[in-house]
């Protein structure tokens, strides 16, 4: 398996899923163009069903880079690593490809795989669901020949008695995997347990952390209680930049950010996408061009 | 529907019963109620965060339900479309996620779709609802959502090298055979019709002389067609057979049989046994029925 060290840096991102461009979101190749240097890699989001589209093909034919993020699959339930899927999967990012697979560690579907689930549940933050969630992210490491990257998920609820920082820190510790860390999925949490934004970080083996993922959220309110609806806007709450500029410096293995927001109008994301190619340039620092 | 053999870890048995809270606020209130009747088989500290969960957390996607109902739809099209139109309440598909198929499918890990097809047969039968062809109807889309789940074979099915009576033979996957009234076909496509009509501008569905949906009667025939929907690389279409067809697809099933039992199936409900053997020698000839 290839070391963490030795995966490619690859700078700020965007985000696509199937048919986002198509359907109005922001088309990479394009805003690339429109906008040199803001734009250094393509993360594609997709399942099985749904598969490759134009505009990661468009993208990964000019030989730019990719990374392909799952949305099919339950870590949690190492069960759903199976062998259509992790063909299937290996086929389609090795076709476009893309540099690492991840993807958010929680539960896409509640059955068996089908379309419609109209759901993405967080982990339940156990010690028992981090072993089998790091046995999942290691079966799809083995099946795939490509480093896998569990992410933690939005949700509204948690169970479990674990922060959620040191359930992924338990992944990383026994399947030896690179960590994605949302960075919007993480204040989400925060908020709901009452905690600052950069509570468990310490702890955290942010050496790990190979992606961070930056995007908007809306504070809600539901009959009077607060909320962050992981909406992707196009700005990232207060909370969210504070954690970013908390884990940018100590994050020594970090290639990659992905800004999540290709639903937006591209004018509404220019300045973001400026402030984090400031933050984490293409090119480390000290490093020769 | 079931594929489950043994007890899941308490952590997966806690994401089902959220999944469940999530998508049945009445299931939502007996857990806060009655964790511990409720919740059993949960080990208490988890049984109790979920008795905890604030109910306004779970509607923070108000519309969850109503966004599966859509997916769920697309492939049940013309039976929803008939359901509502007689039953005249959204309320009434709803009602799938109360329902025991829902929670049965989640907490057994089996497939919502079907769960649904399930539920809706109930509907239909409890009501009842009256729309001429509506379980026909039903059942030509679950043939479809069948065969375009069943899972492939892990090595392409081959036909037999010699067709002999002790040749053992199953349906190919994807292939569904369904019996229905000559009517159904017609009254679908009546529904799809009307869906079109009314997704050329939605806002139709606002107004008094908006396009309404009765079973036009000159379309109810009750007489037998059958039918085959069939998966290919291309997609699944449905075709229509002759009866020794249908009755020799419908004697196979998923797992093996010998050709003996095939015939003797067919000729018990009333088919000739030649007949019967040339339906057998045809299907496997087509690949609609292969080498166990």
């Amino acid at each position: 398996m290839q070391p963490l060290s030795s995966l490619p840096r690859l700078g700020v991102g965007i985000s696509a899923e199937p048919g986002s461009a198509a359907k109005g979101g922001i088309d990479a190749p394009n805003f690339a163009a429109e906008h040199p240097g803001l734009v250094h890699f393509l993360e594609y989001g997709a399942d099985l069903e749904r598969g490759l589209d134009e505009h990661v093909a468009r993208w990964a034919d000019a030989g730019r880079p990719t990374t392909y993020h799952f949305l099919d699959v339950n870590l949690e339930e190492p069960e759903d690593v199976d062998a259509r899927w992790l063909a299937g999967t290996t086929a389609a990012a090795r076709a476009i490809g893309a540099a690492w697979l991840c993807g958010d560690a929680g539960l896409w579907h509640f059955g068996a795989r089908d379309r419609g689930h109209q759901l993405l549940l967080p982990p339940v933050l156990t010690r028992d669901s981090a072993y089998a969630t790091a046995d999942a992210v290691r079966a799809i490491e083995e099946g795939t020949g490509l480093r896998v990257l569990p992410e933690n998920p939005p949700g509204s609820v948690y169970l479990g008695d674990l922060h959620l920082l040191d359930y992924f820190a338990l992944v990383s510790e026994r399947s030896c995997c690179g960590l994605l860390l949302d960075c919007a999925h993480l204040a989400i949490f925060q908020r709901l347990r009452g905690l600052p934004p950069t509570t468990g970080l310490d702890g955290f083996p942010l050496d790990r952390v190979v992606e961070l993922h930056v995007a908007g959220g809306t504070e809600v309110e539901v009959d009077g209680l607060p909320l962050i609806d992981d909406t992707h806007a196009p700005d990232p709450l207060p909370d969210t930049w504070q954690i970013v500029g908390a884990v940018l410096p100590r994050a020594t293995g970090l290639r990659a950010i992905v800004y999540e927001c290709e639903h937006n109008p591209p004018d509404d994301v220019v300045a973001n996408f400026g402030r984090l190619n400031r933050a984490f340039p293409i090119a480390a620092p000290g490093a020769r061009s | 529907m079931s594929a489950a053999s043994s007890p899941p870890p308490p952590y997966i048995a806690a994401q089902r019963a959220l999944v469940r809270m999530y998508f049945d606020p009445a299931f939502a209130a007996a857990v806060r109620e009655s964790p511990d009747e409720v919740l059993a088989h949960l080990p208490s500290p988890l049984r109790a965060q979920l008795a905890a969960v604030d109910d306004r957390a779970l509607r923070l996607d108000r519309l969850r339900r109503r966004r599966a109902l859509r997916t769920l739809s697309e492939e049940w099209k013309a039976t929803t479309t008939w359901v509502l139109a007689e039953a005249g309440r959204l309320a009434t598909l709803e009602d799938f996620f109360s329902s025991a198929h829902f929670h049965a499918a989640v907490d057994d890990r089996g497939s919502m779709p079907l769960a649904f097809a399930a539920f809706l047969a109930e509907l239909i039968v409890a009501r009842p609802l009256r729309t001429p062809h509506l379980a026909d109807v039903l059942a030509i889309e679950t043939a479809l959502a069948q065969a375009r789940r069943e899972p492939d074979d892990d090595e392409s099915p081959t036909p037999p090298a010699a067709l002999g009576d002790d040749t053992a033979l199953r349906r190919a996957p994807g292939v569904i055979p369904i019996a229905v009234g000559r009517g159904a076909m017609a009254v679908l496509q009546q529904a799809e019709r009307y869906l079109f009509e009314v997704g050329l501008m939605p806002a139709v569905a606002l107004c008094d002389d908006a396009p309404g949906l009765t079973v036009d009667a000159k379309l109810i025939d009750a007489a037998p067609t059958w039918m085959v929907a069939v998966r290919t690389a291309g997609g699944v279409s449905l075709v229509t057979v002759e009866r020794p067809l249908y009755e020799a697809l419908r004697a196979a099933g998923p797992t093996p049989r010998r050709v003996r039992a095939l015939v003797d199936d067919a000729t018990a409900r009333g088919l000739a046994a030649a007949d019967a053997r040339a339906a057998v020698a045809e299907l496997v000839h087509d690949e609609l029925l292969v080498s166990a």
